[in-house]
């Protein structure tokens, strides 16, 4: 009887659990998230996959709300099954809401544990709507979001932008020595499904309305010592009274930091291998030599412009302010890191080595 | 029949049951205390183990556990497990089971618990071999985030207020919560312990919650920290892996085996401590202990418990770590000497 | 001779005749069913012309042995199948032993069958079994203790090794051998209930064999083998968990091959108890661990199940498991066609008829699978039943619910022992000189290192 009674006791959990079960079968799976609107008015497309007859295709919702979670929660007045942003791939978010905190919209997804922290984040330019439908099925397929996805991760392979997960935005949106810097999607205009335009300044928690083309966004990676997978430039030279185009791909670097009281010298030791150069052969060294000075100064040139833009735009993404709070807290102590990046003297400077000329001999 | 264990073990149920359930959260306070001095403060602190267990390795026998003393641990160890319970109904409420009650998850703790009591004291022993894959899994998944590090987080030193670092230095005891565990312990093994292995001990363990520490630190800007109580699980839930989302959600459970054995550990403490004629009716006096845990347990799980019963456990760790064994020891080691001296 | 007759209930079989042996009269019974009559009347002839030369000791051979009477080892000798020879003057009986009793010869089991390596099975009779041990091993410390049983002159047996074995576990055997209450039984099934640690484990505390080749292996280890007289299989103990994953294969192949394949086995146990138990739980509680590029298909075909997975994977391993007994049941040929049938058929409609997902059938597949390999029987029975309650937690708790189940089958298995001696031994107590025995097959060329298999380094704690 006593061993009965324990028995139906230990059951009772059993009997009752069930509590948070939460059946994959009424899930309906959001795949793409696109934020617009601003603090009050906050408008949020969803895209998910629907399956009907064995085919699979991606449904839109949109709702409205006074902030993130609120719109989220209205969005289930509209589905038949429960909204679960835990599989999201990608966070959309127009480049007007980004201009204000950011944070506010970030935070829901920072905060619910059951979310997924690795999805990529990026800014719009344009009508959200034409994101979230495909009008040009055939160019991309169906399925967007893994569309974005892939894009984002070749931006960054290619170090045309950057490409951060929504962890990572939270850290460098935190992050006091170092800010966000976000890719730009836009609809291209001939292929009519969203391209690469570029890489959106951040200062603070709140986007600046700079952004960096893809040519800068490379220089940017070369100055922030964080490349990706392939690094390629292609410059005017002149060898020998002719002018032509040569094409180098970044091979390794080294990257020193000068800081002495408002100056701050940056200097790279690059070295590049030879992609695409018509004239010939790179074989006497004299002329290798040309070209690698040739290509210093252009460098250099861009590096020094895309500094310039930085500290208009006050937004530090190069991750300056961190090597000067650990090192130099005389300097940081100054005040906002971001209004003193602006007012800093800061001189690049590049020296390019041909290491590989991409032929053999 | 008396137990006998080796060094070994020893140091292993040393290890999990101070480990156990604090090392996930003790980085969020800390950090938040003391900045980015934390991690030179816990270094210092931390080596402060190796004098503490030499101490306690020399003059264990010493330590007499009887009477009052006796009760006293009884009560501090069932206040540690039940406000460990109540952390984990807390975390779990929080992390994975939003609706299920938190009475629920702790019947389940204690359901487990009961059986380890149940068993026999050689189980209780070795249990903990089972954590050691578990522990390596871990540190390699808590290593993949070294990529996405910033060196630079861990500078500048010394920013940090003497009145801040103080606060910190309270904070950092967390980890040693379970130090006194050593001087029951120690009986057990037969013959000396080499100091060297208590060294050696010390160094593993200085070293295990020194990179739990560095490592979120590196991973997060500080100001993060006051989002996320659980650094570590958040590490391991941005970890991209092809094969699963959400790491983390296998390592809360890492975690939860680990509290689950720390408290068997403590368990059987408690249960060494109960005079001979109390231990014959071993199950029904385990069950009656289990109610009673959940009783007290179940009271201690909202958030602002979890904040209280953590700083009481800083303070009461201060007397029970350090005071009382500091007092034990040295009266038993005057009174004995002079009860030795004049029988002689 | 009616008394005789009489204490054999006046058996048909059991045969009395008066005969006389050099002129002395003598009775001569037997139990007909069980002598060779030839071998006796040989016997017969032979002891008449030992007495006629007048030999002293004329009735001591190979074969006989002469005593004086004793009702009771009358009887004993006759239900052994020996003929007795009593001189009711000189008050001797005289046993001839000359068995014969039907048996096969020594196949190879079907139930443990090997790619290489020894093709031999023991056989119902203790000393043919005895016979294949000691031709195999022959060496002089293989010791063979028998104890008797009440109401039945069989006996238990039990071989090891003298130097091999640690003294304690044989005595531990040899004390409950002979605390057992005895009872006649026929099965070894019945023998281990009797002398098993824990009766209610699910997990079996002593290892069956019917192969000569695996009790040589099991004694060269330090194990006990307790042969019964009646029954082919043997128990080997005491054994550890891990004894059950290893096979004779593994020290007929290579190497590398045969760590290879123990390693597999032992990722099957896990995979045999927790995959179902996994999926459900990922099904029902945490799909968002599901990487992204698997959801879509997944929901796909998890969309219009009307069962939870806990339904459909009941549903499915009943199947299986209804499968399994029907073949076994089966004389062989059609045991595969209902296999075929089962496994193919049934599993493709159960899909279209929209019952189960496709997944659910690729893990309950996988883990039938998975729980075959074990070497072991027995196991193999106790694995397949051990992922029911894990499925039941996963469905009320998720992860949560199979932790707490992990754990308690994890102290379950340090509280067993099997003849006092801890069930997970080389992992838990460590002892890392039989450690990577486990998980590898070590290379063989050092038999004079024998490991001996339970015999603990003195510091180590019990």
């Amino acid at each position: 009887m006593k061993k009965l009674m324990i028995c139906l006791v230990l059951c009772i959990p059993f009997l009752a659990g069930c509590w948070d079960n939460l059946s994959f079968r009424d899930l309906q799976v959001v795949t793409l998230i696109g934020i617009e609107g601003e603090k009050g008015n906050v408008t949020i497309h969803f895209s998910f996959p629907s399956q009907t007859d064995d085919q699979i295709e991606y449904l839109i919702a949109k709702a409205q709300g006074y902030s993130f979670a609120d719109a989220k929660n209205e969005i289930n007045v509209r589905t038949s099954e429960v909204i679960d942003i835990s599989q999201l791939e990608v966070l959309l978010i127009s480049e007007e809401t980004a201009e204000s905190n950011l944070i506010e919209y970030m935070d829901n997804l920072y905060r619910t544990p059951r979310n997924r922290l690795s999805s990529k984040v990026a800014l719009i330019r344009g009508d959200m709507e034409s994101f979230m439908t495909q009008t040009n099925p055939q160019g991309i397929g169906k399925n967007v979001p893994d569309f974005i996805t892939h894009l984002l991760q070749t931006s960054d392979d290619y170090s045309m932008s950057t490409s951060h997960d929504i962890q990572k935005v939270g850290t460098l949106l935190f992050s006091e020595g170092k800010d966000l810097a976000l890719p730009v999607l836009q609809i291209g205009e001939e292929s009519g499904h969203p391209e690469i335009a570029g890489t959106a300044l951040f200062k603070g928690k709140s986007a600046t309305g700079t952004v960096l083309t893809t040519s800068q966004s490379k220089i940017m990676s070369i100055m922030e010592h964080n490349p990706g997978k392939f690094l390629r430039g292609t410059y005017e030279v002149e060898v020998d009274g002719k002018k032509d185009l040569i094409t180098i791909e970044y091979v390794s670097g080294k990257k020193d930091w000068k800081i002495e009281g408002d100056k701050v010298r940056m200097s790279y030791d690059i070295d590049v291998e030879i992609e695409e150069f018509p004239i010939g052969p790179v074989l006497e060294k004299n002329r290798i030599e040309i070209l690698e000075k040739q290509l210093s100064e252009q460098v250099t040139a861009n590096m020094q412009d895309l500094l310039s833009v930085l500290q208009e735009a006050g937004s530090d993404p190069l991750g300056l302010g961190r090597t000067v709070r650990a090192f130099h807290p005389d300097l940081w102590k100054r005040g906002d890191w971001n209004e003193t990046f602006s007012e800093l003297d800061i001189k690049a400077d590049a020296k390019i080595k041909i290491r590989r000329t991409g032929i053999l001999n | 029949m008396k137990l006998h264990i080796t060094s070994l073990q020893l140091f292993l149920m040393l290890f999990v049951a101070m480990t156990g359930t604090v090392f996930t959260s003790f980085q969020s306070q800390l950090v938040i205390a003391a900045g980015r001095d934390a991690w030179w403060l816990f270094l210092m602190q931390g080596l402060l183990i190796f004098p503490h267990l030499w101490l306690f390795n020399r003059y264990y026998q010493d330590f007499k556990w009887k009477g009052l003393i006796a009760f006293l641990y009884g009560i501090y160890w069932f206040f540690v497990m039940a406000s460990f319970l109540g952390y984990i109904g807390y975390t779990l409420n929080v992390w994975a089971y939003p609706k299920t009650p938190t009475f629920v998850i702790m019947l389940l703790v204690v359901i487990v618990l009961f059986y380890l009591m149940m068993s026999r004291s050689e189980t209780m022993v070795n249990i903990g071999v089972i954590l050691i894959p578990m522990i390596i899994l871990f540190m390699v998944f808590v290593y993949l985030g070294l990529k996405e590090a910033v060196w630079t987080n861990l500078f500048p030193l010394g920013e940090t207020k003497f009145s801040d670092l103080q606060k910190g230095s309270l904070k950092a005891q967390m980890p040693f919560i379970g130090i006194e565990l050593f001087l029951l312990l120690r009986t057990f093994v037969p013959g000396k312990v080499n100091s060297r292995k208590v060294m050696i001990y010390g160094g593993v363990w200085l070293l295990f919650f020194l990179q739990m520490l560095v490592m979120p630190l590196l991973f997060f800007s500080v100001e993060e920290f006051r989002l996320i109580p659980e650094p570590i699980m958040y590490m391991l839930k941005s970890q991209d892996v092809s094969f699963m989302e959400r790491l983390d959600l296998l390592f809360i459970y890492i975690w939860l085996a680990w509290s689950f054995i720390a408290m068997g550990i403590y368990a059987f403490s408690i249960l060494h401590l109960l005079p001979q004629k109390i231990r014959i009716r071993r199950s029904r006096n385990a069950a009656l202990f289990c109610i009673l845990l959940l009783a007290v347990g179940t009271q201690l799980d909202s958030k602002e418990a979890v904040r209280m019963s953590g700083q009481f456990l800083q303070y009461a760790h201060l007397v029970f770590a350090i005071a009382l064994p500091f007092l034990v020891i040295s009266g038993n080691r005057i009174f004995g000497k002079r009860r030795g001296e004049e029988s002689a | 001779m009616q008394i005789i007759k009489n204490e054999f209930k006046n058996s048909a079989d059991f045969v009395v005749k008066e005969v006389e042996i050099a002129g002395t009269a003598a009775f001569l019974c037997f139990y007909s069913t069980m002598i060779d009559a030839e071998a006796v009347n040989k016997q017969l002839r032979l002891l008449e012309d030992r007495v006629d030369k007048g030999a002293n000791g004329w009735g001591s051979s190979a074969s006989t042995s002469a005593e004086a009477f004793h009702k009771d080892k009358l009887v004993t000798a006759i239900c052994e199948g020996s003929a007795v020879l009593i001189f009711p003057k000189s008050n001797l009986m005289l046993e001839i032993k000359a068995i014969k009793v039907p048996e096969r010869s020594p196949d190879e089991p079907v139930n443990e069958q090997v790619v290489r390596g020894m093709h031999q099975g023991f056989v119902e009779n203790f000393s043919s079994n005895i016979g294949l041990i000691r031709n195999k091993m022959k060496r002089p410390d293989l010791v063979v203790e028998s104890f008797a049983m009440e109401r039945t002159v069989s006996k238990l047996n039990i071989v090891y090794l003298a130097d091999q074995a640690a003294p304690e576990v044989v005595q531990e055997v040899r004390e409950r051998l002979s605390n057992m209450p005895n009872k006649e039984f026929y099965s070894s099934g019945q023998l281990e209930d009797y002398i098993e640690d824990r009766i209610l484990s699910p997990f079996p505390q002593f290892l069956t064999t019917e192969r000569p080749d695996r009790v040589t292996y099991n004694l060269l280890e330090g194990k006990v083998a307790i042969f019964t007289d009646s029954s082919p299989t043997t128990l080997l103990g005491p054994v550890n968990l891990f004894s059950f994953y290893e096979s004779p294969d593994d020290y007929t192949s290579r190497v590398l091959v045969g760590s290879f394949y123990r390693l597999v086995r032992l990722l099957a146990f896990f995979l045999a108890i927790l995959l179902p138990a996994f999926y459900i739980s990922v099904m029902s509680f945490h799909s968002e661990i599901l990487p992204v590029e698997l959801t879509t298909q997944v929901k796909s075909s998890v969309k219009d199940i009307p069962y939870p997975p806990i339904f459909e994977a009941l549903l499915l391993e009943l199947f299986i498991e209804l499968i399994r007994e029907a073949s076994i049941r089966l004389p062989q040929p059609i045991g595969q066609t209902v296999a075929i049938v089962g496994g193919i058929v049934i599993g493709d409609a159960i899909v279209s008829a929209g019952l189960a997902s496709n997944q659910m059938v690729i893990v309950v597949a996988m883990t039938a699978i998975a729980g075959f390999v074990v070497p072991s029987p027995e196991l193999n029975m106790v694995i397949r039943m051990l992922r029911f309650p894990f499925m039941i937690l996963a469905a009320t708790f998720g992860f949560l619910g199979m932790l707490i189940g992990t754990l308690i089958l994890f102290v379950h298995l340090l509280n067993l022992s099997s003849l006092n001696q801890p069930y997970l031994s080389p992992v838990i107590p460590f002892d890392p000189t039989r450690f990577k025995d486990v998980f590898f097959r070590v290379p063989y060329f050092r038999p004079d290192r024998q490991q001996p298999f339970f015999r603990l380094g003195g510091k180590k704690a019990k």
